[in-house]
Parts: C-alpha cells; sequence; structure tokens
C-alpha cells in the first residue's frame, strides 16, 4: 500500500454520506490497495453487510479517492499520489472529470519540472503509465487526458514541453488508437484518433481553420532525424483532410509551404500527408504544387512524390518543373536543388510519364546555338536514357499531353523543330558536327525514321535532299560513334533514307545509301532491299544504264563469292524476259551492247565453271545465269543479236569449258538461234549466188547497152520514162566506177522522180528492188561523198533513193543499217553525217 | 581469313608495287595490305588516302575497282583524245594545244599526243590494273574486302595485263605514263615536299630492292 494513500487519504475517508452500494465499492477500492489492515478497512468490513447488493463505482466514490487538489500542493507527493493510482486504474476504476481536470492542472503545472534530472526515469515510466491507462480509459476521464497532450503538443510557444510530450507519447503508444467521450447523455462513445469533425470538435474547439494553422506550425518542428508530431500524427490523416485542403487550395498551398519547411530544416519526407487523397482519389497537395510557379523547395518536395499518382494529377507538376529548369536564364541549372534532387525527377522516370514538352525543352536546352552549353552533355544522358535507351517502346514513346497518354511522331517531332525555327535544316546542321555520339541526333534519326513516308510532305524537295546529306554525313562520320550506337542507328538512317530516296535514276545516291551496310552488320538487311528495290523495280521503265548495273553488279557478286550485291541473283533469275522485252521494243541496233552483254555474261559463267570445284558456291552462280540466259535468249528476237555474238554462244555452250550441257533449254535455245543463222546465211548466199548470175547477165547485158546507148551519145531531150531509159539509168548506177557518171540521165529521172517511182510500182521484173539496192550501194561509196568531185551524181542518187525507198515495207531496215554503219566509225565525218542525214529523211 | 601469299599472288601483288611505294613510302611489299594494321599512323594514311579516292565503304571500293577494270576511269578518255590526234598533223595539234589556257589540260594533251601510236592497244591499262591492286590493298586495311576476293580479282587482272603487256619494265613505264597522265608531270618541289619522292625515285628503288621480283614477267 503507498503511504500517501496510508496517510492522508484513507484515514480521511468520510464514508457517512455514502451508499451502501458506494461504500462497497471504497471496500474494493481498499481490498485493491491492500489496505485491509487500515481502520476505515475494517470499519466497514465490521459495521456493512453487502449481501445482495451490487457495488456502485460513482463520481462520489470516485471523487473520494482521487479528488484531492492539496496533494498536488507538493510535487513529489503529487506524483506519488498520482502513481498510487495504478492498481485501482489496472482494475478499471477511473477518475472522474473533476478529478482528470485537476490532475491535468497539475500535470501542466508541472511539465518543467518532468523534464528536469531531478524527475526519475522509474517515475516517470510510472506516470506515463498512469497517463496512458487514463487516456486509453473508456471513460469520462480519457477526453481531458488527450486534450491536454493535443494542446500542449500543438503549442509550440513552449516548444520543449511540446517535444518532451511527443517523445513521450511516441514513447507509450499515446494518442493512438481511440478516444472516449461522454456524450451529453453520460454515455461513452469511443472514436478512432483520425482528423475528422469529432476530433475537430473535440480538440479544436470545432475550428478547421484553427487547427490547420497549428498543424502547418508544427509540421516543420521537432529534431532532425528523430521521430517528430508527424509520426504522431500521420496515422490520424483522412479523406476528411483531403477534402479540407481540396475545398481550401490556399490552405493546401500553405501545407505544402510547410512540408517544404519540414523537408529542408528537418530532413524528413512528409509521403502520408503529400499523398493524402480525398475519396474521389484527388491529390490536394499534389494539386497544390500544380498550380504554382515553382521554387527550389517545390523542386525537392515534388522529388518526393509517389510515382504512381495518376499521370494526370502530375502532368502540371513536370510543366513546372520543365519551366522552374529554364527560368533566369537558366540559373535553377547550377543549384543544388536540381543537382541533388531535381535530375531524379528525369532520371529516375520513364519517357511515358513525362509531358510531351520534354522534347521541346531537350532540343532547346542541348541544341548547340540555343542550349546552355555546360548542361547541355547532362540533358543529353537524361533524356538519351529516356528516349533511346529504354526498349519498352519502339521508336518513339507515348507521353503526355493535355491529360493523355499520346503517342510520339516523328511528324511531331520535325513539327516542333518548325514552329521554333523557321530553317529546320539549318538548325540540323548545327548538330551535324557532333556526329552521330551525341544523343540528340540520335533521337532526331528515329524521329526521321519514324515519319517515314512523311517526310516527303514534311520537306520540300530541295530540303529532302539536304536532308539525305545530313543523315549521309551522320552515318559515315560514325566511326568515333561507339558500337551500339552505331548498331541501333545505321539502320535507321538506311531506313529514313529509303523513305526519302525515292526518286529514280540517282544511282549515285543510291550506293551511297547501300554502302551504309558496310557500316554496320545490322544494316545489311535494311541497305540490301534497298538497292534492290532501286535495281530491280518492276514498277519502273527498264532503262539500258539499269541493265548496264546489273552485269556490272554481277563482278561484285561474283568476286565475292556471293557476299556483296546480293540482289544480282533475283535479276538473274527474274528479269530475263524483261530484257528481252526490253531489247525487242528498241528501234535502234542493240547488237553492240547485247554483244558485250552475253559476253560478260558468258565470261563469268565460265570462271564459275572453272571454280565449282574449290567453291560449291560458284555453281549456283552459274545456274542462276544459265536461268537468266534460257529466260532471255528465249524472248528475244532473232534478228536482235550479232551474227558474232550468236557463234560466241554457239561456240561456247559446244566448248568443253561451258558443261552446259546440263541444261537441255538454253542448249535448245542456242540450237534455235543458230539454225537461224543458218538459215539467213543460205538466204544471203542465194541472194548472192542470184545476184551473181544476175550480175553477169547484166553486165553482158550493160555491155549491150552501152554499145547501144554509149553514154556519150545519149540524147537529153529525148529521154523519157519507160524501160529503155530506165533500164539504162540502173545500168549507169551499178556500172558508174568504170563506165563513168551518166549525171545528166540521173538528174532527169530526179526531176521525174514521182514518174520513176509510179513507173517502178507497176513493173513486176523485181527492177524496184534492184534500184534500192543499188542506189544503197551508191551511197556508200566513198567516192561519191560529199567533197568529192562526183559529189552531184552522189547527191542525185541519195535524193532519188529517199524518195524511192521511203515509205517502203523496207525503209526501216535501210534506215537502221545507215544509222549503224555510220555509227561505226568506217567512214569520215561528213560521209558519215550524209548517212545519218539519209537515216533521218526515211524515218520522218 | 587472311590466306597465305604464295609465289604467284606475290607476283600478283606486285603488279602495285611502284603505286603502293608512291602513296605509302613505309610500305611492306610482301604483305597483303602493305600497311601494318597494327600501327595507328598506317591505318590512319590508309584511311586518308581512301578518303582522298572517295571510297567510302565496299560497296564504293567496288564500283571503283570497276571502273578500273573496265578501263572507264582512264583509258577510254585516253583513247577518245588518242583516236582524234592519230588524225590530226602536228600543225592542227599544236594549234588545238595553243588553243587551251588550262595548263592540265595542256598537259593532258601533251602526254596523250606524244603516246597516241605507241599506246594504241594497251592505252593505259598498266596504270589502271595497278591502281586497281592498289585499291584493293587499301580496301583490306579498313575490312572493305576480304583476301579471298582479292584472290580471284587478282587472278583475273593478272591474266589481263600479263597478255596486254611483255616485261615489267613495259608494265611499270605504262604505270608511270598513267600517273603523269592522271597527276600531272611529278616533279615533286622538294624543298616544299622534302619527304616526298618522285615515282621515279621509287621505280630505281624499287627495282635494286627487289631486282628478283622484277625480272621475269610470269605469264
Amino acid at each position: 500500500m503507498s503511504a500517501i494513500f496510508k496517510t492522508h487519504i484513507i484515514p480521511n475517508l468520510k464514508l457517512d454520506t455514502l451508499e451502501t452500494s458506494e461504500t462497497k465499492a471504497i471496500h474494493q477500492v481498499l481490498e485493491l490497495l491492500e489496505a485491509t489492515d487500515t481502520d476505515a478497512y475494517k470499519n466497514i468490513q465490521s459495521n456493512s453487510d453487502f449481501s445482495g447488493i451490487t457495488t456502485n463505482f460513482t463520481t462520489q466514490v470516485a471523487q473520494h479517492i482521487y479528488f484531492h487538489p492539496k496533494r498536488y500542493t507538493d510535487t513529489t507527493e503529487g506524483i506519488t499520489f498520482v502513481t498510487a493510482w495504478l492498481p485501482l486504474l489496472n482494475e478499471g476504476i477511473y477518475p472522474d472529470e473533476k478529478s482528470v481536470n485537476k490532475l491535468v492542472e497539475f500535470l501542466t503545472f508541472n511539465l518543467g519540472y518532468f523534464q528536469s534530472e531531478a524527475f526519475s526515469e522509474a517515475t516517470e515510466q510510472q506516470l506515463f503509465q498512469v497517463i496512458k491507462i487514463l487516456a486509453k480509459s473508456p471513460s469520462e476521464a480519457a477526453l481531458p487526458i488527450a486534450q491536454f497532450l493535443i494542446l500542449r503538443i500543438f503549442d509550440i510557444r513552449d516548444v520543449l514541453s511540446s517535444e518532451y510530450l511527443i517523445q513521450n507519447c511516441l514513447k507509450h503508444n499515446l494518442l493512438s488508437g481511440t478516444y472516449a467521450v461522454k456524450q451529453d447523455d453520460d454515455t461513452i462513445s469511443t472514436f478512432p484518433f483520425t482528423i475528422d469533425s469529432n476530433f475537430i470538435n473535440c480538440f479544436f474547439e470545432g475550428n478547421w481553420e484553427l487547427f490547420i494553422h497549428k498543424f502547418h506550425q508544427l509540421l516543420p518542428v521537432g529534431r532532425v532525424y528523430e521521430k517528430s508530431a508527424y509520426d504522431i500524427m500521420t496515422p490520424w490523416f483522412s479523406s476528411d483532410l483531403a477534402s479540407y485542403y481540396e475545398v481550401n487550395p490556399n490552405r493546401a498551398l500553405n501545407a505544402t509551404e510547410a512540408l517544404k519547411e519540414r523537408l529542408i530544416w528537418a530532413d524528413a519526407q512528409s509521403d502520408a500527408l503529400l499523398h493524402l487523397t480525398t475519396a474521389e482519389g484527388n491529390y490536394p497537395l499534389i494539386q497544390a504544387l500544380a498550380n504554382k510557379k515553382w521554387d527550389s523547395g517545390d523542386v525537392l518536395l515534388f522529388n518526393t512524390r509517389d510515382t504512381n499518382i495518376p499521370k494526370r494529377q502530375q502532368d502540371a507538376g513536370y510543366n513546372n518543373f520543365l519551366e522552374w529548369l529554364i527560368a533566369d536564364s537558366g540559373a535553377n541549372l547550377n543549384s543544388e536543388a536540381f543537382k541533388d534532387y531535381g535530375i531524379k525527377i528525369l532520371s529516375e522516370n520513364t519517357a511515358n510519364n513525362l509531358p510531351i514538352e520534354c522534347i521541346p525543352f531537350w532540343f532547346q536546352i542541348a541544341h548547340p546555338q540555343t542550349g546552355f552549353k555546360n548542361h547541355s552533355e547532362t540533358f543529353n544522358s537524361l533524356f538519351s536514357k529516356l528516349f533511346l535507351e529504354d526498349d519498352s517502346f519502339g521508336l518513339l514513346p507515348t507521353m503526355r499531353h493535355k491529360g493523355e497518354d499520346v503517342q510520339i511522331t516523328g511528324s511531331f517531332v520535325i513539327r516542333t523543330i518548325a514552329q521554333s525555327h523557321s530553317n529546320v535544316l539549318l538548325w540540323f546542321e548545327r548538330l551535324q558536327m557532333d556526329g552521330l555520339k551525341n544523343p540528340l541526333n540520335q533521337f532526331l534519326i528515329r524521329a526521321l525514321c519514324d515519319a517515314g513516308e512523311a517526310l516527303l510532305e514534311l520537306f520540300p524537295a530541295e530540303e529532302q535532299e539536304k536532308l539525305q546529306r545530313f543523315l549521309l554525313t551522320l552515318a559515315y562520320s560514325s566511326r568515333d560513334a561507339s558500337a551500339v550506337v552505331r548498331a541501333k542507328n545505321i539502320p535507321l538512317i538506311a531506313e529514313a533514307l529509303g523513305f526519302l530516296c525515292v526518286e529514280t535514276g540517282n544511282f549515285t545516291r543510291v550506293n551511297e545509301i547501300w554502302a551504309l551496310k558496310d557500316l554496320d552488320a545490322n544494316a545489311i538487311e535494311v541497305c540490301n532491299q534497298f538497292a534492290r528495290k532501286h535495281y530491280i523495280n518492276e514498277n519502273r521503265p527498264l532503262t539500258l544504264n539499269i541493265i548496264q548495273a546489273w552485269f556490272n553488279y554481277l563482278g561484285d557478286y561474283y568476286y565475292s563469292v556471293t557476299k556483296e550485291a546480293v540482289w544480282v541473283p533475283e535479276a538473274l533469275t527474274t528479269q530475263g524476259e524483261r530484257v528481252a522485252q526490253y531489247f525487242n521494243l528498241q528501234n535502234e541496233d542493240v547488237g553492240f551492247f547485247l554483244d558485250r552483254l552475253v559476253n560478260r555474261v558468258l565470261s563469268f559463267h565460265k570462271r564459275c565453271k572453272s571454280k565449282e570445284a574449290s567453291n560449291p558456291i560458284f555453281k549456283t552462280i552459274s545456274a542462276d545465269i544459265e536461268v537468266f540466259l534460257i529466260d532471255f535468249l528465249g524472248k528475244l528476237k532473232n534478228e536482235k543479236l550479232h551474227l558474232n555474238t550468236i557463234t560466241h554462244l554457239y561456240e561456247y555452250s559446244n566448248s568443253d569449258d561451258s558443261r552446259f550441257s546440263s541444261n537441255d533449254a538454253l542448249y535448245d535455245q542456242i540450237e534455235s538461234y543458230s539454225q537461224f543463222v543458218l538459215e539467213t546465211e543460205a538466204a544471203e548466199l542465194e541472194e548472192a549466188t542470184e545476184q551473181d548470175a544476175e550480175e553477169t547477165q547484166e553486165s553482158e547485158s550493160a555491155e549491150e547497152f552501152v554499145n547501144a546507148v554509149p553514154s556519150s551519145t545519149i540524147d537529153i531531150n529525148a529521154i523519157e520514162v519507160n524501160q529503155h531509159y530506165i533500164e539504162a539509168l540502173l545500168t549507169n548506177l551499178e556500172t558508174y566506177k568504170t563506165a563513168g557518171c551518166e549525171t545528166e540521165l540521173l538528174n532527169f529521172f530526179n526531176t521525174h522522180i514521182e514518174d520513176l517511182k509510179t513507173w517502178l510500182s507497176n513493173d513486176d521484173t523485181g527492177l524496184e528492188m534492184r534500184f534500192g539496192q543499188t542506189l544503197y550501194m551508191t551511197l556508200l561509196d566513198v567516192d561519191l561523198a560529199p567533197g568529192t568531185p562526183l559529189e552531184t551524181y552522189g547527191n542525185l542518187s541519195k535524193n532519188i533513193f529517199v524518195h524511192l525507198v521511203k515509205g517502203s515495207n523496207l525503209a526501216n531496215s535501210y534506215a537502221m543499217g545507215l544509222k549503224a554503219i555510220s555509227k561505226s566509225g568506217a567512214y569520215s565525218d561528213p560521209l558519215a553525217n550524209a548517212l545519218l542525214q539519209v537515216a533521218d529523211q526515211l524515218n520522218a | 581469313m587472311t590466306q597465305d601469299i604464295t609465289p604467284k599472288i606475290q607476283d600478283q601483288l606486285n603488279l602495285s608495287a611502284l603505286i603502293l611505294k608512291k602513296n605509302h613510302k613505309q610500305a611492306n611489299l610482301s604483305s597483303w595490305s602493305g600497311f601494318n594494321l597494327e600501327d595507328k599512323k598506317h591505318v590512319k594514311q590508309a584511311e586518308r588516302l581512301l578518303t582522298i579516292l572517295g571510297i567510302k565503304s565496299g560497296l564504293h571500293l567496288r564500283n571503283s575497282l570497276q571502273h578500273y577494270e573496265s578501263g572507264l576511269m582512264v583509258s577510254q578518255a585516253f583513247e577518245k583524245l588518242a583516236a582524234e590526234f592519230r588524225n590530226d598533223t602536228t600543225e592542227t595539234f599544236e594549234a588545238k594545244y595553243r588553243a587551251l589556257n588550262n595548263p592540265q589540260t595542256q598537259n593532258t594533251y601533251k602526254t596523250v599526243w606524244k603516246y597516241r601510236f605507241s599506246l594504241k592497244n594497251q592505252k593505259l591499262r598498266g596504270y589502271e590494273i595497278a591502281m586497281y591492286i592498289f585499291q584493293m590493298r587499301l580496301g583490306l586495311v579498313l575490312g572493305f574486302i576480304t583476301t579471298e576476293e582479292m584472290i580471284l580479282r587478282l587472278e583475273e587482272v593478272n591474266t589481263t595485263i600479263k597478255s596486254t603487256f611483255s616485261s615489267w619494265g613495259e608494265f611499270h613505264r605504262n604505270v608511270c605514263i598513267g600517273d603523269e597522265y592522271v597527276l600531272g608531270v611529278t616533279e615533286q618541289d622538294v624543298s616544299t615536299f622534302p619527304n616526298m619522292s618522285t615515282l621515279w625515285d621509287h621505280y630505281q628503288r624499287l627495282h635494286i630492292e627487289h631486282a628478283e621480283w622484277f625480272k621475269n614477267w610470269n605469264k
């Protein structure tokens, strides 16, 4: 039994006024206090009969035990008195409101003492034990204690006491769980410690403003790295508080200020409060950050946010952050707030959380022209991590825009640049010097690649050209970039160029792009496809140049043992008929070109054959060549090939080197050619013999004729268009070399050319044909060429030839023959020109 | 995979010895490329030479080879002019020559005039093939080509060149003429290029240092 009860309280108990049930309560109390040997106890024991009586702990009883203000006059005694309550409290015998209020007065008064060294730890332990039991009790004693604690804690005028209580509350787990309130009907209700209207009513006079004000004041207070009031209050945070902030944005702003102070001075994060959520899932404090111009503190605070907050509520924050970064010409970039904290907002993030504005921001801050030189590197590495090293998306990420996830497109990126720079290409050029290792360039490459065919609309023609050169320069200057960067970007460059380079004919450019494959193995496929598309494109008309290119690249294909020019086999195996058709449609003599083509193809076939024992790959090349030859020769018109080409083919196919033999179709093909040759030869031979025969005949008749009509004796005036004179003319044309030129005769017929033509067309002895042939021969005679003494004769015969032949079915072949001959180089320029002229006249 | 250099391949590679020496004095003529791949300076020099020649990749290299092989690079232009000059008299030629005001073209005209008959058949094939092989060796330094492909190509051009010329002397003379035709007279000003040697210097040195290589014209 504690001394204080023994000496001061029990002896002074006035039991007279008590009901029996109350006396029974006192009796029980005394037993609990182990005061059975006291007079009071004995007195009750002897005088009272408790049978049938229920114990009743009334307020009066409580006051008898607990209400002894005199005991508090001496601090030590007061403490002893209070701690002596423990056995009773443990049994659920709680003081009444009046006694507790007295206790609270005592505690308030002695707060200073409790913190002194005179106050032993053991006693403190006991005292707080009492407070704890009281605070947690479901009695009217609970609320005053809780009110006392909260009032003191929130009163930072006496910061030491506040801190003292905070620490003890934490230590003894006070102000948590529930608190009990006596209702008007004297019943006790318990409420959880959470900030709601009841809480405000009980502890802050129903005044939210008051609470918020004190709350914000208290937040930053406390010792660094130790628990503080915040830790007591954390469980109290509620959606009611959140709603209050939502309705009162200014208060929310104040709260963020308090949190910033707490973060800066106490170095403590306030996650729970910052992430306070309303019932609707809104974050009022994050909202508060969204609606203001930022300072460094906001950056710090934002950095501590939970990244799982819905993106919609973070969007504005990111934008404020970006604005903060470029504010004051980038002064903030040098601040600690950025280097130690702000940087994390970007570095520990992914692109799809960030606003679309990041792209123009990056462009501005890292471009050599507009950027902040010392920081471009920082941002380049930040953004390259976000945009280039993240494999979770394809070329470009989705980003945030107007509260939505938006897929970034290449067109968007390019238009963004165009918005702030009138000349996009100039903007690119400044970057070009940095080469591929500059992440900005890598990003641009992605954008260009992503834009794809839209590039042709985004850039006018002359800029497309510049753009191609820009990309090529980047690619070819990439030797100093790392292998990883090359592997990623060279294929993209090739792809982008594939979209840009769609014009036909510029094979220098095509080759330059195709050659990107040598820069990185990853680009090989793209580049080869690109080259194939340009070299073998059935949608475009064939040209001689392309055909020539195919067979030039056949060399590369062969020498590299099929590693280079990989589309060549496709050209060989699919384009043979197309080539033949192309040549079939050419009016000009293509024999020379075809001869070279066939020779080249055969020479490679031969090489392949001779090497196929050492490397079986050569077998496939020669097989492809054979496919080409079958297709090509099968469709090509017989007369297109020169005789020597056919001979060559024939000889090759029959030679020992060739071993076409396995290929019957090809064999037959070549056979049919040689058959054709034989037939033509036979026909020519026949013609020749006929001609010989005729010639002999004619020479005889010519002799006669000469005799009959001696050249000198032809009477010009007597000439008329009849068989006699026509034959005389023909004879002269055939024999002028020996018999001399009958220019007058020729001239006569030249003036009567129409008559001659009519006469010949009615003739059925074949004179017309002979005239054509004979005149043709005179054309080719160098003795009759322009500038020679016999020029007149030549000119006349030329004129007649044109008139006779033009419009006939032989005109075309004559013209072609003349063209070929004039280009053969066998004749001097004047004659060659004259021949060309004739050919032109025939075709006219 | 790098293949061994057989005496036959060495003989074929030697067709480019003169040009290689001219462009890279420290060249090791008995190696595939002539350049020391371990030596950064050597690689840099090869890179530089390729850049001058406009060769940025294997494709560029092969296109260039194709041009040299077909005569498109030098011989065709040479022959066109030579054919014209063969019909000219001394006077008509001089008239044409005087009408020029570009010293480089004048040099070209002079060279062509001089050899218009003697090189009617050979043209500048020797020079072209020497360049062809030289460029392959350069390409090898940067990995644009493999030795396997080189062997195939060497074989072809070797056949061509051995049947076009009849001796090392004749061949090398053609290389020198070609060099002069393309680059102009190569009398370097020793005062400004103290380390430069003329092609003629290299020619002499080559025949002294590797006399045994250039004795037999192995067909």
